[in-house]
């Protein structure tokens, strides 16, 4: 609405949650909210005011501590849960996350003694190794977006991790008995690692050959099962929410997968507090690249539902289609231990969820108890065999023994091939 | 409070050599609307409303003439294939209705709006709308295998912006008659971007429209006016592509009013019962507006013609009866030409009807001639 009221132009001011920005038109400025500044995206150097020592966030404490003089602040954040902010795949974002987040190696300039820093590939925090203050600094972010807007924060403490890791090496009769006693997993690394969360909502319809199984009598009056074969169509909406995908490929993807789920109900508002003192890595999967993998499978997901629709054994001819809407994204940070241990001159990967304490990892396998169970599930098949061969061709009447022999042996070909990936799975990276 | 100048306005009895044409102010008592015409042309039909004839009159007006005008584009010779389109489709229209009837009728006129100058200065807000694409994809399955084809949707991202204004802004056009938005319902909007300096030679020719409204009470429709252009600036200033929740607090200063006139021509022809209507048409773009009448007159006549020629051949169908007694084949040309009467007759109708009804859907009364 217009008003006549005469403006002040003189004393007129810009609120001061706004900025000038650039006009496109002589005579006219134009003045735009200015951006949260929530400073996490500055360098930060975590030291005691009170002693100068550096300061860490602690778990237990649930805020930055420093273990010198007790100094403790709590964390500035908020939980916000699965509502956390989601964002869209506009083509700007697209075209910024492909350039990464700027994996170059940079130097860091500590504030506390001066010295001058290098820091590791994609890592968003340091220690000085002059003055051992903590740092965290995520500024090579290619958009405001493309940078930790949310994490969950380590609530596994680390004795709690020790005894969990302790409790999972014994576990499995397949691995070495000495395992517990010879391994001590002592030296482990608190990492945030980046993810990425996925949602959307996928329209599809499909069509298909569905077959309908009749039975009837032949003019001999045998039974007989015939199947009838009819097009059918459906439409099914497929809602995916916090698809979540490793943004990191240097970590194993298959014992991260183990370590799931995390909670992301716990999300919380990115606060550089929760990093002080832990390792970070941002990542290094980009936006489009783990879009599109996330997307294969979400399309599968829909596939699955369709054929959940179509309700029928016997399909034939079908066919789909998955439209994606609603689609959004998420870069978040999520807690693990990691940790390695030497057995026998090889060395084990052993993460941990840094929430729910949940543990995975590689374990070596005694063999020669891998290969003792596998020849005991062959043993009986072969042997029953063996009697009944003789018995058929001397008398005639080892069928059954025969036959029963070909049974249980094909049953022990399959539990030991099962037995044998299992161990191998057990070792692999 | 908003400065406004509306001085200037004068009233005149004779223009000889005002606006550089010799022109005489004439009214017409049937409609009020006053001209400017040739002296040649004191006691035409009213080029208005085409009842009454003008006469010599006094007006009130403004001394200086008018800053642009937007020149005809189409000629004289352009109005008898644009009549011709108009009359087409017009079955038993009255005698009256003619294109060279309306061509011979046709007078060219220049109506007015006016011209608004002003410095404006203020604060605004609004929300800006910036677009852009996000990617999404669809996905088909067939024969064990997926293919993907990616989509591409416009999306609007809404923002607050705010800023001031101190701008100069020339010629904003405000209707200068009360029936300006009738005019332009019935010949269409007019392109500015044509329009020329005032020159006297194009319109010496022409009858002149004067204002019958005045800049006080065109100011607040000229002010809205303004204002949509400070919103589009600003829109432009901030590089949004959309606008809304547009609201400012603006000062206008330095009014200065002067006066565009628009080309159109004027044409009439008169019903059954002499009773004229007008034909208007956009000098510019061809179109042309006005009631297109049918002669409900000539739609009795018609169906009386066609209900004698019925009643005639009923006639000789019941000779060819009595005619049967004697030659009784001439009873089946009788049931014949029973029948045909039958027909005949209420076709009659047709021509009773179809006046009327046409009539009836002349509400708009619009109709586009591309040249």
């Amino acid at each position: 609405m217009m008003s006549t009221h005469r403006p002040n132009l003189v004393d007129w001011q810009a609120p001061e949650d706004f900025m000038q920005v650039d006009s496109a038109v002589d005579g006219i400025t134009v003045f735009a909210a200015r951006p949260e500044e929530d400073g996490t995206s500055a360098p930060k150097t975590y030291n005691c005011p009170n002693c100068g020592a550096s300061t860490r966030f602690d778990v237990a404490a649930g805020g930055v501590v420093c273990e010198h003089c007790g100094f403790s602040v709590s964390v500035d954040s908020a939980q916000v849960g699965r509502r956390a902010e989601e964002f869209e795949f506009t083509l700007e974002t697209l075209r910024r996350a492909e350039h990464g987040w700027g994996m170059e190696r940079r130097e860091l300039h500590c504030d506390s003694c001066g010295a001058e820093l290098v820091v590791a590939e994609g890592a968003l925090t340091a220690t000085c190794a002059f003055c051992a203050s903590n740092k965290v600094n995520i500024r090579t972010a290619p958009s405001d977006k493309l940078r930790p807007r949310f994490l969950v924060p380590f609530k596994m403490k680390i004795d709690t991790v020790h005894s969990r890791v302790r409790e999972w090496l014994g576990k499995g009769w397949y691995h070495p008995g000495e395992l517990t006693a010879k391994v001590l997993v002592d030296r482990f690394v608190g990492i945030y690692l980046p993810f990425w969360t996925f949602d959307a909502r996928i329209h599809s319809g499909w069509r298909a050959q569905v077959g309908q199984t009749h039975t009837y009598r032949d003019r001999d009056g045998n039974r007989r099962t015939r199947i009838e074969w009819h097009w059918r169509s459906g439409q099914v909406t497929v809602d995916v929410d916090d698809y979540v995908f490793s943004g990191n490929s240097h970590i194993s993807s298959r014992i991260l997968g183990q370590i799931q789920p995390f909670n992301l109900h716990e999300l919380e508002t990115y606060s550089p507090d929760y990093l002080a003192g832990w390792h970070a890595l941002a990542y290094d999967i980009n936006l489009p690249d783990a879009w599109e993998v996330a997307k294969t499978e979400m399309r599968e997901r829909a596939k699955d539902a369709c054929y959940q629709d179509i309700n029928n054994s016997h399909v034939r001819n079908f066919s789909m289609n998955a439209d994606f809407a609603d689609e959004s994204w998420r870069y978040i940070l999520l807690p693990v231990y990691l940790a390695s241990y030497k057995f026998e001159d090889r060395v084990f990967q052993v993460m941990a969820n840094g929430q729910t304490g949940k543990v995975a990892g590689q374990k070596p396998v005694a063999w020669w108890k891998i290969w003792l169970a596998i020849a005991g599930m062959l043993a009986p098949g072969f042997i029953l065999g063996l009697i009944g061969l003789p018995l058929l061709l001397l008398s005639g009447v080892g069928v059954i023994p025969l036959v029963l022999g070909f049974i249980l042996l094909v049953i022990g070909i399959v539990l030991a091939v099962v037995l044998y990936r299992k161990a191998m799975e057990s070792e692999a990276a | 409070m908003t400065h406004q100048d509306f001085d200037g306005m004068q009233v005149v009895e004779t223009v000889e050599g005002l606006w550089g044409v010799p022109l005489q102010p004439a009214g017409c008592a049937q409609c009020g609307q006053a001209h400017l015409v040739a002296a040649s042309r004191i006691g035409i039909i009213c080029p208005h409303c085409g009842r009454e004839k003008l006469v010599s009159q006094p007006a009130q007006l403004r001394e200086e003439p008018p800053e642009k005008l937007v020149p005809f584009l189409k000629e004289r010779s352009h109005l008898s294939a644009i009549f011709s389109g108009f009359v087409k489709g017009v079955w038993l229209r009255s005698d009256d209705f003619d294109v060279d009837k309306l061509l011979e009728r046709a007078v060219p006129v220049f109506w007015p709006m006016w011209l608004v100058d002003s410095e404006v200065a203020g604060t605004w807000e609004a929300e800006m709308g910036f677009d852009y694409q996000v990617k999404s994809s669809q996905e088909f399955y067939s024969g064990a295998n997926w293919q993907s084809r990616e989509m591409l949707e416009d999306r609007v991202r809404w923002e607050a912006r705010l800023g001031g204004v101190k701008r100069h802004h020339d010629n904003i056009a405000t209707p200068a008659l009360e029936g300006h938005q009738a005019l332009l319902k019935l010949v269409g909007r007019y392109d500015f971007k044509h329009a020329v300096d005032y020159d006297p030679l194009l319109v010496e020719d022409a009858a002149l429209r004067i204002p019958d409204l005045q800049m006080e009470s065109t100011w607040p429709l000229a002010r809205v006016r303004l204002d949509q252009v400070v919103a589009d600036e600003c829109r432009q200033a901030a590089g949004g592509q959309h606008i809304r929740n547009f609201s400012a607090r603006l000062d206008y200063d330095g009014l200065n009013w002067t006066q565009l006139l628009l080309p159109l021509y004027f044409t009439y022809y008169t019903d059954d019962d002499g009773v004229p209507h007008p034909v208007y048409i956009n000098g510019q773009t061809g179109a042309v507006g006005g009631l297109r009448l049918a002669s409900q007159g000539k739609g009795w006549k018609w169906a009386g013609i066609t209900a004698a020629v019925a009643f005639a051949v009923f006639l000789i169908s019941l000779l060819c009866f009595a005619l049967s007694a004697l030659l009784p084949p001439a009873a089946v040309l009788g049931v014949g030409l029973a029948v045909l009467s039958l027909i005949i007759g209420v076709g009659a109708i047709v021509p009773a009807v179809w006046p009327w009804q046409w009539n009836r859907k002349q509400q708009d009364g619009k109709v586009i001639i591309s040249l």
